[in-house]
């Protein structure tokens, strides 16, 4: 089970989607899990091999890495991504719960084509409109909640070269140097303005789908 | 997701693409990507293991390392790569758009669509012509700018395209100036100017390409003014079709000469 595995899942989802919700899910893919794979895991790869402190003493430098960096970037960003696309599974075990019902009325006796069924495109009207607002609303959530802990836990999105570490056992206080510093940094600010254009479009489909819900209702009741 | 799974999704950008542009595909995969994958990394691979300064003081190598590569030529290259990509994956989303459009004309029973079934609409190959060629246009124009955006910034990050053996560095807390020794800098020397020279083809495949698509767009449209202007409209319908015809013929026979499966 991996990222593969994951587009895999989620390339169901896309059929039912609309077209801010394809794109999304294509910035998702390209440019957030794609670069995290190619790029980031190798820039974060030797972050704690290469983490040095000016000291002699034995474990000040595991003790001051774990200081500073409680959960690597790295990890933050693979829950944030697992995380923003699950609430599309929401939608697909609707449709296919909506499928699976209509499949038992054929059963029964209804006449239905089977074949058609499988292909048909389910339209986002009714209950499915609700999961589907549900999902993005979720989606939103998660992404904001994730950016404010990078936020929180970082102080801000700049990597500092030096971190100045007082914990036990290190003597006094000890000057340790990060690895890679400017070049996390600018990944780190390249994830964060995805993180921004993803919740854009999020915002942009919310609206696109409560205004289609309004002007259905107003030609409904003229 | 990562460099296959990119391979798979632009491999069907391919069915739409000009002649040049299925040659440009071919050489991104193979002379860009792949390169990338099977040396390059291997290349840059130990670059901060083996960057060695000639001092004991704890921190001087990772802040001279830091002072002198930014950002890794690897991952340069492969946001170069990916930014590069991705403008055909508009054309992409234009011709799905297209195709839903027809669908959706089939299942009405509208009578002016053509297809007799949903399996000749799957498979049908769009013309670049109308919206799809100003999409397809600005996704190559788009191409153009990434390519020299990204080979300026190289340019301008590492003062050329030489990796120097020697790097001489004072940043805090190294006392004065320290030596610092880069690993492997013929190799990445090597690497860099093979990857800005088929940078710069696909530069040109790409600045051919667009010359390719506008010289038809005007052929195309002074032929349909000269039409208009000699004939009266039933003989028109007849000549515009033997128009159509004839370019189809050529573009089949280009696309048969080139050989390249979508």
């Amino acid at each position: 089970m991996d990222w593969g595995t994951l587009q895999a899942v989620l390339g169901g989802v896309n059929k039912h989607s609309t077209s801010i919700g394809k794109i999304w899910l294509t910035v998702l893919f390209i440019f957030r899990i794609m670069i995290l794979v190619v790029a980031a895991e190798r820039v974060w790869g030797d972050e704690q091999q290469d983490f040095v402190c000016n000291t002699l003493q034995p474990g000040c430098r595991n003790v001051c890495y774990d200081h500073f960096f409680p959960i690597s970037h790295i990890r933050l960003w693979a829950l944030q991504l697992i995380f923003v696309s699950t609430p599309a599974l929401l939608v697909a075990m609707h449709v296919a719960y909506t499928r699976h019902e209509k499949k038992r009325r054929f059963r029964n006796g209804e006449k239905i084509d089977i074949e058609e069924l499988k292909n048909e495109k389910i339209h986002i009207r009714g209950p499915l409109w609700w999961t589907y607002t549900s999902s993005i609303f979720f989606r939103i959530v998660f992404e904001a909640v994730f950016m404010y802990v990078f936020y929180y836990m970082y102080d801000g999105y700049q990597m500092p070269r030096l971190v100045k570490c007082d914990a036990w056992p290190c003597p006094n206080t000890v000057d340790c140097f990060v690895s890679r510093p400017t070049e996390k940094t600018t990944f780190t600010i390249f994830m964060l303005a995805v993180s921004g254009i993803c919740m854009m479009l999020n915002l942009a489909e919310l609206c696109y789908l409560v205004i289609k819900i309004c002007m259905k209702d107003s030609r409904k009741t003229t | 997701m990562d460099w296959g799974a990119l391979h798979t999704i632009l491999g069907g950008v391919n069915k739409h693409s000009t002649s040049i542009g299925k040659i440009w595909l071919t050489v991104l995969f193979i002379f860009r990507i792949m390169i990338l994958v099977v040396a390059a990394e291997k290349v840059w691979g130990d670059e901060q293991d083996d960057f060695v300064c000639n001092t004991l003081q704890p921190g001087c190598r990772n802040v001279c390392y830091d002072h002198f590569f930014p950002i890794s030529h690897i991952r340069l290259w492969a946001l170069q790569l990916i930014f590069v990509s991705t403008p055909a994956l508009l054309v992409a989303m234009h011709v799905a758009y297209r195709r839903h459009e027809k669908k959706r004309q089939f299942r009405k029973g509208d009578q002016k669509c053509e297809f007799k079934d949903m399996e000749e609409i799957r498979k049908q190959r769009f013309r670049i012509e109308g919206s799809l060629w100003w999409t397809y246009t600005s996704s190559i124009f788009f191409r153009l700018i990434f390519e020299a955006v990204f080979m300026y910034a190289f340019y301008f990050m590492y003062d050329g395209f030489r990796m120097p053996r020697l790097m001489k560095c004072n940043a805090w807390p190294c006392p004065n100036t320290v030596d610092c020794f880069v690993s492997r800098p013929t190799e990445k020397t090597v690497f860099t100017i093979f990857m800005i020279a088929v940078s710069s083809i696909c530069i040109l495949l790409n600045v051919a390409e667009l010359c390719y698509l506008l010289t038809k767009f005007f052929l195309r449209r002074s032929r349909r003014a000269g039409n208009s202007k000699q004939q009266p409209n039933h003989e028109n319908k007849e000549e515009t079709k033997q128009n159509e015809m004839n370019e189809l013929i050529s573009d089949s026979c280009q696309n048969t000469v080139i050989g390249f499966s979508s």
